[in-house]
C-alpha cells in the first residue's frame, strides 16, 4: 500500500472530522478491515485505492452521526442575524466591516487561514464545502454520501460562504495567518 | 423584491447550479445596484478559485498536510500485529 495509503487516509480524515483521535480510530478500523478480507483480495489487486474506499465510507458513516446531530439542534444560523437585519438587509456590522481583499493573501498565508476557519465551521458545512470545493466532487454523489437533499446542500453552502469570508477577514484583520 | 439575504443564497446557488433565466436576471439587476451583493459574489468566487488553486498545488507537489505521528504508526502497527496473531 506505500507511502499515499499511509498518509491520505489521516489527511482524510483531519479534514473531515477535525479530530485525530477519531481519525486514528478511523484509519485502524480501516487497516484491521482490509487485513480481515485481505484473503478474498485477488494478489494483483492494489491494495491502496482499496483501503481508501474503505475508509471513505468510515468517514462519511461518522459524518452522518454527526451531521444528524446538527441538524436536530436547530435549522437557524446565528451567522444570519450577524450580517443581516431583520429584513433581510445587510447589518450595519456587516456594511461597517472592511472589504476582504483574498487576493492581497499570499498562498500560505491563505493556507493557514483557510485550515482554521474550515475547523470553525459546523460540521456539516465544514463537510459540504470541503466536498464541493476541495474534492469538486458532484453534487449529487455528495448528497448521496452525506444523506442530505440538494436543498440542504446549498443552505449549508451558503451558510458556509457566508462564514468562511467572516472568518477569513476577522483572521486576516488580526494578521493572524 | 428578494432581500440582501435571499440574494446571496441565489448567489451562491448560481455556483452550484444553472439557475432559470428569470433568477439570474433578477440576480444581476441586483449586483448592478447592490455593493455589498456585488462585494459577496466576487468574494466568493475568489474563495471559490484560490481554493482550486490550493488543491493544484496541493496534488502537484503530494504534499500531505499531516503526517502519521510516529506513536499512532507504533501502536497501528501492534494493533495490526495482533490481529494477525
Amino acid at each position: 500500500m506505500g507511502i499515499r495509503a499511509r498518509r491520505d487516509p489521516l489527511r482524510i480524515r483531519y479534514v473531515a472530522l477535525k479530530n485525530p483521535d477519531a481519525a486514528e480510530d478511523a484509519v485502524q478500523e480501516a487497516l484491521l478491515g482490509a487485513l480481515k478480507s485481505l484473503s478474498r483480495i485477488p494478489p494483483h489487486s492494489e491494495t491502496g485505492p482499496r483501503l481508501m474506499g474503505i475508509l471513505k465510507k468510515k468517514v462519511v458513516d461518522r459524518q452522518r452521526q454527526s451531521m444528524r446531530v446538527d441538524t436536530a439542534t436547530g435549522d437557524v444560523d446565528p451567522i444570519l442575524d450577524q450580517l443581516f437585519d431583520k429584513n433581510g438587509q445587510w447589518s450595519e456590522a456587516a456594511r461597517a466591516a472592511d472589504p476582504l481583499r483574498l487576493d492581497s493573501l499570499e498562498q500560505s498565508e491563505f493556507m493557514g487561514i483557510l485550515k482554521r476557519c474550515l475547523k470553525s465551521l459546523p460540521p456539516n458545512q465544514a463537510a459540504v464545502f470541503v466536498g464541493r470545493e476541495l474534492n469538486e466532487q458532484n453534487s449529487e454523489d455528495l448528497c448521496k454520501e452525506l444523506g442530505i437533499s440538494s436543498t440542504n446542500l446549498w443552505v449549508l453552502m451558503h451558510r458556509a460562504r457566508l462564514r468562511l469570508g467572516e472568518c477569513i477577514r476577522a483572521r486576516w484583520a488580526i494578521g493572524d495567518a | 423584491m428578494l432581500s440582501c439575504k435571499d440574494m446571496t443564497k441565489l448567489i451562491s446557488d448560481s455556483l452550484e447550479a444553472k439557475i432559470s433565466v428569470r433568477r439570474r436576471m433578477e440576480l444581476w439587476l441586483h449586483i448592478m445596484m447592490c455593493r455589498m451583493c456585488r462585494r459577496f459574489r466576487s468574494n466568493i468566487l475568489e474563495l471559490r478559485r484560490r481554493v482550486r488553486d490550493l488543491k493544484a498545488l496541493l496534488d502537484q507537489a503530494d504534499t500531505v498536510s499531516i503526517p502519521m505521528p510516529s506513536a499512532t504508526k507504533a501502536r497501528l502497527e501492534e494493533v495490526i500485529n495482533r490481529q494477525l496473531g
